[in-house]
């Protein structure tokens, strides 16, 4: 069906001097679903608010097909939005919320019908059309939302969050159900959040976004396994950071713990910043680095354990699977399954509630990627 | 009577089957006691009037009339002018309302939804209109009326009613479109909705509730006035309550009951056309959060 594409120009926007969106470009491919993930005042949600035609941008265009609309007023966008908040208007019943936009466009009677009963059966409330929506449950009252946001058949669905007001049960299920229903009409969709988890369950591609410009756009695979920037890197999942020095085909790190490195691009001396997973912490007696870390922590998180090593002034967490067995003041060794290497570029400071492991403040540009060794395949935080 | 008690609480957690029961026993006792009250406060007094309309004989430690009589009707329904009164009362006050509404409901508006520089200066004014004794504002503007040849007009009659229901028509509607989520605004607009499609299919209907607590408030307050009434339309309109003040003084207490049950109707009418504004609409904006 519906299959749009959407393109940022150079979009900015400030609010009373303090830009929100700072030139940011993006092209969103048509039958895409495409999420823009970043912390609060990050600006992903004022790039919503400019698709759909709630905020205008300072400079720099919106194309949706090709055709400029940054001057096109809300009502006459071919966009739709998911809100936040259960948006509902109290005062209509189920269907006459869903059909509200069919009849502002004086469309039959026996269409309207026909069309609020085909949407309210394919979000699974055919059943509650004559109900009104404080009768409905937080997961049924979005379910109608999306109907209603469906009826107006838009080029591009615009969701702000619209999982985060429901409680865990319900919000796995409702963006599983969106993420289908999704694939299954080809609505170019956009999607903001905060919560990686649902970024990377229902993205084809994410755009990492912080302080208002793009910090990476990819898969959620590439993101994961191979981010850009160390925001990007504690953002989505959980990073071990340390800095080092390169030295011919060794990380010197702290404590003259030097952790090899396939790459021989690297120039000695060089400062880095040497990024691990903790799923890619392996113990491994045989062929471990050449440290002795220390087990300081050992915490059950379920269907694997999270643990705090140290060696010297190395702090190190892992996530390793249940069935290991480790106690506190075990002697370890380790092997890092992959390492991520970011050169000592820039100097901007990491979002500090994601810099809580880190033992320096990380810089911000991206240099050198490294790996060693297989692929990880653990499992993620 | 047992709609309150099936009224959920928002964020209230579940108590124990224990406490579930012994707070429907003490919400059971809550209704008993307020239908009680509104009995002896409200429904009392009524009947008490509506008896004394129709006694002869009625005085203190008897506890019902000694003997009953239409005289008093009979008296005051072919009393002189009354008719006009009637006439005045029940044209003025939906005037006045009608007036009020446009007046104050755009202001209401503009208020409640808007951002604007003397905003809080307006709602103060509003308000220091009911925080003074009227009759020292009536007073004052009795130059004005002359100057404007508005004193014993009808006209002047309507302004100077139209004044005890400002405070209504602004204030209360305007919390009512205060209220309202922006989201529900917005996601109108969203599914193609104009600003003006907006306060009408949205903001309008939500506001309903509001606006006829304010509707039925002003009218009262319009059809009781007799002060400035008084004042301004003396001697050529003397509605119902200014009537009844002078006949409260000149004749038996019956004689006034009769007049106060005549006065009763226009309110009764009233509350029984906006109910159902008032009743669905107090659901609808219970459903907002």
């Amino acid at each position: 069906m519906q299959g749009s594409e959407l393109v940022l120009e150079q979009v900015t926007k400030s609010f009373s001097g303090a830009p929100a969106v700072d030139a940011v470009s993006l092209t969103v491919r048509p039958h895409e679903f495409l999420t823009l993930l970043g912390p609060s005042g990050s600006g992903k949600t004022t790039i919503l608010r400019m698709v759909g035609g709630f905020l205008s941008p300072d400079t720099g265009r919106i194309l949706i097909d090709g055709v400029d609309v940054s001057g096109v007023p809300v009502e006459r966008r071919p966009t739709a939005m998911l809100f936040q908040q259960l948006s509902l208007w109290p005062h209509l019943n189920v269907s006459r919320n869903v059909s509200f936009g069919l009849e502002l466009r004086h469309r039959p009677k026996q269409e309207i019908a026909r069309r609020v009963h085909e949407l309210l059966s394919v979000v699974g409330l055919a059943e509650l059309g004559s109900r009104l929506p404080a009768q409905l449950s937080g997961g049924q009252q979005q379910r109608v939302a999306l109907a209603r946001a469906l009826a107006l058949e838009p080029r591009i669905l615009l969701l702000d969050e619209p999982f985060s007001a429901l409680d865990t049960k319900l919000r796995v299920e409702l963006r599983t159900f969106v993420r289908s229903l999704q694939r299954e009409v080809g609505t170019t969709t956009l999607l903001v959040t905060h919560d990686q988890e649902e970024a990377l369950e229902l993205s084809d591609r994410i755009v990492v976004m912080r302080d208002g410009h793009v910090e990476q756009v990819g898969s959620p695979t590439d993101i994961y396994e191979t981010p850009a920037t160390t925001f990007v890197a504690e953002f989505l999942g959980a990073m071990n950071f340390f800095t080092g020095a390169a030295s011919g085909q060794q990380v010197r790190l702290a404590g003259d713990v030097a952790v090899p490195v396939d790459e021989g691009v690297l120039a000695a001396g060089d400062r880095l910043e040497m990024g691990v997973r903790p799923e890619d912490v392996v113990l491994d007696a045989d062929a471990g680095l050449p440290a002795r870390f220390t087990v300081e922590e050992v915490t059950s998180k379920g269907h694997f354990r999270a643990l705090r090593l140290r060696c010297g002034a190395l702090d190190l967490r892992a996530f390793v699977d249940k069935g290991v067995v480790v106690a506190p003041g075990d002697d370890v060794a380790v092997r890092f399954r992959k390492v991520h290497l970011f050169g000592s570029g820039g100097g901007g400071q990491v979002a500090p509630e994601a810099a809580a492991e880190r033992p320096v403040a990380a810089p911000s540009a991206m240099a050198v990627r490294g790996a060693s060794g297989t692929s990880g395949s653990g499992s993620r935080p | 009577m047992s709609v309150a008690a099936s009224v959920e609480v928002p964020g209230w957690n579940a108590p124990t089957s224990r406490a579930r029961s012994v707070l429907r026993v003490g919400m059971r006792v809550g209704q008993v006691v307020l239908f009680l009250a509104a009995v002896f406060f409200i429904v009392a007094p009524l009947g008490w009037l509506i008896v004394l309309a129709f006694s002869r004989g009625f005085s203190f430690p008897s506890l019902v009339p000694t003997s009953f009589t239409l005289s008093w009707w009979h008296t005051v329904l072919a009393s002189p002018g009354l008719l006009h009164s009637v006439v005045l009362s029940v044209t003025i006050a939906p005037v006045v309302l009608a007036v009020s509404m446009v007046i104050c409901l755009p202001a209401a508006y503009a208020i409640g939804r808007y951002n604007f520089p003397g905003k809080r200066f307006v709602l103060l004014s509003v308000f220091s209109i009911n925080a003074f004794p009227r009759i020292s504002l009536y007073i004052a503007m009795i130059p004005m009326l002359f100057l404007l040849n508005l004193m014993g007009t009808v006209i002047g009659v309507v302004v100077v009613q139209l004044i005890g229901t400002i405070l209504f028509m602004t204030w209360i509607p305007a919390t009512g479109f205060a209220a309202i989520p922006e989201e529900l605004v917005e996601a109108a607009r969203d599914a193609g909705a104009s600003k003006v499609q907006v306060f009408w299919r949205v903001l309008l209907p939500l506001c309903r509730p509001s606006i006829a607590v304010a509707a039925v408030l002003s009218f009262l307050a319009a059809f009781d006035e007799a002060q400035g009434t008084f004042i301004v339309g003396a001697p050529n309109y003397l509605t119902m309550p200014v009537r009844m003040y002078s006949l409260v003084l000149d004749y038996p207490v019956q004689f006034a009951a009769v007049f106060a049950v005549v006065l009763s109707i226009p309110s009764v009418v009233l509350l029984i056309l906006v109910r159902k504004h008032l009743f669905a609409g107090t659901s609808a904006a219970m459903h907002l959060r």
